[in-house]
């Protein structure tokens, strides 16, 4: 087959196993479902493998491109359903394809004693359908297209357990915080539209986005460059998908979700769609320093913001939600700060040694019958030996530790943003490597190193389990050594640039120190001391700094009574009471009225008719003019009268 | 067309109407409908005396079957209210609607 025409399987495959699997799953084994779906996946993933060693034999600037077919051509707009495999998306499908596979497998074991497992995995095919078409489309509507997709399963599948009215809730706070962001979104997409064909490009393909930023520069719109408008709309859009600063808040109560879920797609690759959407249009933000100030002061916000709740959280999961927060902070730092593939390379290690992290600790709750407390768990490090040491190489690697992934990724990261100069987004990133070390020691320590305060029997995990964790605890390790082969791929050219061994050597430093804080802090004693006499602190910063609380005063309570005042008015008055019901009864009140005339008597009927019959005359002869009618009458009274004569 | 005919035609028209109109049993207002129609067909028989007009005497059989028809259907209406109320007086059929339901 084809270069071209294969893209378009990657895409297909797991389109293909959704609808297998949601059709007819009525008819399926159960487990040949998992293994549909879990092939169907593996298929894309070898697809990708193909195309990815056809890709790296070409120049690094071609890529192959698949048309499927023409979405729509209407005057001034003309799309294709098309797929474009090109050095990013190539990382990226492989990445989703490949976490994707994994974490597949593992669900099997996961979700093994749940009733809806078909539904499940038809759900998580469908996600994968939809990350793929996100990650290779061609022009920015079809990215749309996988972007809500993405969303939709996304809602899906927090709700999964929607017996729970708990998880429903956050369900809709994911959808509903995500609409707010794609609302900006197509905004910025009809202003490129906009700009683009009113030049007489008619494509919103991403090569006419990006080979046009000089149409974008010398525009502006309502006083402000349409360069920079586009790049913080979109931006905006990206903080709803990528959860950073003010529409983060969906992304903990995801947590509510199904732990493969929150592995997947709110750690791995969903949540990392606005990070690539940004590496994709990087010529258009790279070309408006507004935007990018923009979003390295708002991703390092958020980075340091989030890495501070997660220190004092309890529930293991949302812990690792505030860490992706934070580390989705730093990938945003990094493809706006200096060399946009550091942003990228902290993706991919992110998406191995969070999805490892995730995967862990599901095992972890699932071995514990659903046990999510940190402070409930402990000494987990001999009852769950396999678990903590592949918790461990995600720990360690999150934290920065020498020589595993997480510490490449992120040292390139905050390297380049020294190196751009920008010293004080430097200085926080460093403080939020060090704080993103002492919070993950904390958890790791408390849950799995230290006594138990309970008797604890946790049950082995599976192998089906186990060895998607061995695979992605190796590719957490080795993965961050492949760096320099990654940015080359990616056709960047990195120059080497000399740093002060002080700047070098800073993050590994307070990396460790802050797993030494980790440790130390979280000793028995030195805990209690500091919970008592910082307990105001600890209860602000346990309460996620009242957040939600101000979203819930300033947005949701005014909306919820503007929503029931004009419900109250407008809904049930006028619409209900008067136009609905009001017609309703003004017909029964008038067939009440008219029913009186129906009274059975068949002369009576007779009777109407006759003054129907002369309503009808009348109403034709009024038609004629008046002295006409009146000449009419005349005339043939005048004509009957000598007929008349005649005879007498 | 013949005058005079037209005048035998209101005059029978107007005065089986009065029939239709004033009488309460139901066999005489049935009797005043088909006279009404043969009126009727009186003013449309005297048409044919307009010149090349071959039309009305096909008008005038298509309404005797048509007042055949419906006299039958009548007729056995009238029946069956007779033989169940045992009477023809339109006044005391006013209920038939709840009866026959």
């Amino acid at each position: 087959m084809t270069s071209s025409s294969l893209v378009r399987w990657i895409v297909f495959a797991p389109l293909a196993g959704f609808i297998i699997n949601f059709l007819f799953s009525r008819f399926i084994k159960k487990y040949l479902v998992s293994i549909i779906a879990s092939l169907a996946v593996l298929l894309s993933f070898v697809f990708s493998c193909i195309l990815f060693f056809r890709l790296k034999a070409m120049p690094s600037d071609t890529a192959i491109s698949d048309v499927v077919f023409n979405w729509m051509n209407i005057t001034n707009l003309n799309i294709n359903i098309a797929f474009v495999f090109d050095r990013l998306s190539a990382i990226m499908s492989l990445v989703v394809s490949g976490v994707s596979f994994l974490i597949h497998i593992y669900s099997i074991g996961y979700m093994d004693d749940d009733s809806d497992f078909k539904r499940f995995f038809s759900y998580l095919n469908l996600f994968v359908f939809f990350m793929l078409v996100l990650v290779l489309a061609n022009n920015i509507l079809l990215l749309f297209v996988g972007w809500e997709g993405v969303g939709l399963c996304s809602y899906l599948l927090i709700g999964f357990w929607y017996e729970n009215i708990n998880n429903s809730k956050a369900g809709k706070k994911a959808f509903i915080t995500n609409r707010v962001g794609d609302a900006f979104f197509i905004a910025g997409m009809v202003v490129i539209y906009y700009i683009l064909s009113s030049n007489g490009f008619y494509n919103l393909d991403f090569n006419t986005i990006n080979s046009n930023v000089s149409l974008f520069y010398n525009t502006s719109i309502f006083g402000v460059s349409s360069l920079t408008l586009i790049a913080i709309l979109l931006f905006i859009g990206a903080t709803g998908k990528s959860a950073q600063f003010p529409l983060y808040v969906w992304l903990p109560d995801a947590m509510a979700g199904p732990t493969p879920v929150s592995a997947l797609i709110h750690a791995a690759t969903m949540v990392t769609a606005g990070v690539y959407l940004v590496a994709r249009l990087i010529p258009v933000y790279s070309a408006s320093v507004t935007a990018l100030n923009f979003i390295l002061y708002i991703s390092a916000f958020t980075a340091i913001f989030s890495a501070i709740i997660a220190i004092t959280q309890r529930d293991i999961k949302k812990i690792l939600a505030y860490s992706t927060i934070s580390q989705l902070g730093y990938m945003f730092m990094g493809v706006a700060g200096g060399i946009y593939i550091g942003g990228i390379f902290h993706l991919v290690t992110h998406a191995f040694f969070k999805a490892l992290m995730f995967l862990s600790a599901g095992a972890v709750i699932h071995a514990l019958s659903n046990e999510q407390d940190i402070f409930n768990m402990g000494s987990l490090s001999k009852k769950l030996k396999n678990i903590f040491i592949v918790m461990g190489v995600g720990w360690l690697s999150i934290s920065g530790f020498p020589f595993l992934s997480g510490y490449f990724s992120k040292d390139f990261i905050i390297e380049n943003l020294y190196l751009s100069g920008h010293k004080g987004i430097w200085l926080v990133a460093v403080v939020t490597a060090f704080l993103t070390a002492f919070y993950m020691t904390r958890m790791f320590n408390i849950a799995f190193i230290k006594e138990s305060k309970k008797e604890l029997h946790p049950h082995r995990p599976t192998s089906v389990m186990t060895i998607p964790l061995y695979i992605l605890a190796i590719l957490a390790i080795i993965s961050g050594f492949f760096i320099n082969g990654f940015i080359s791929f990616a056709g960047v050219n990195r120059t080497e640039e000399f740093l002060p061994l002080t700047v070098k050597y800073t993050p590994v430093v307070l990396s460790l120190l802050g797993i030494i804080c980790g440790f130390v802090l979280t000793a028995d004693r030195i805990s209690d001391f500091l919970s008592t006499s910082l307990s105001w602190l600890h209860k602000i910063v346990y309460d996620k700094f009242y957040v939600d609380e101000i979203y819930d005063f300033l947005i949701i309570r005014p909306l919820g009574w503007i929503s029931k005042t004009t419900f109250n008015i407008i809904d049930r008055v006028i619409i209900d009471r008067t136009l609905v019901e009001g017609t309703a009864r003004a017909f029964y009140q008038g067939g009440r009225v008219s029913a009186i005339s129906q009274n059975g008597n068949a002369q009576i009927y007779a009777v109407y008719m006759l003054f129907g019959t002369a309503i009808i005359l009348l109403v034709y002869l009024s038609s004629v003019p008046l002295l006409n009618l009146i000449y009419w009458i005349y005339s043939n009274i005048v004509f009957a009268f000598t007929e008349i004569m005649k005879y007498i | 067309m013949k005058f005079e005919f037209m005048i035998f035609s209101f005059i029978l028209f107007f005065m089986s109407m009065v029939v239709f109109f004033k009488t309460t049993n139901i066999i005489i207002m049935l009797m005043g409908i088909e006279l009404m129609v043969n009126a009727l067909n009186i003013a449309i028989a005297n048409l044919v005396w307009i010149k090349y007009s071959f039309f009305p005497p096909v008008w005038v059989m298509i309404i005797f079957a048509i007042t055949a028809a419906e006299a039958a259907i009548g007729l056995a209406l009238i029946i069956v209210i007779a033989k169940r109320m045992k009477t023809l007086d339109v006044k005391k059929l006013s209920n038939i609607k709840e009866i026959f339901k």
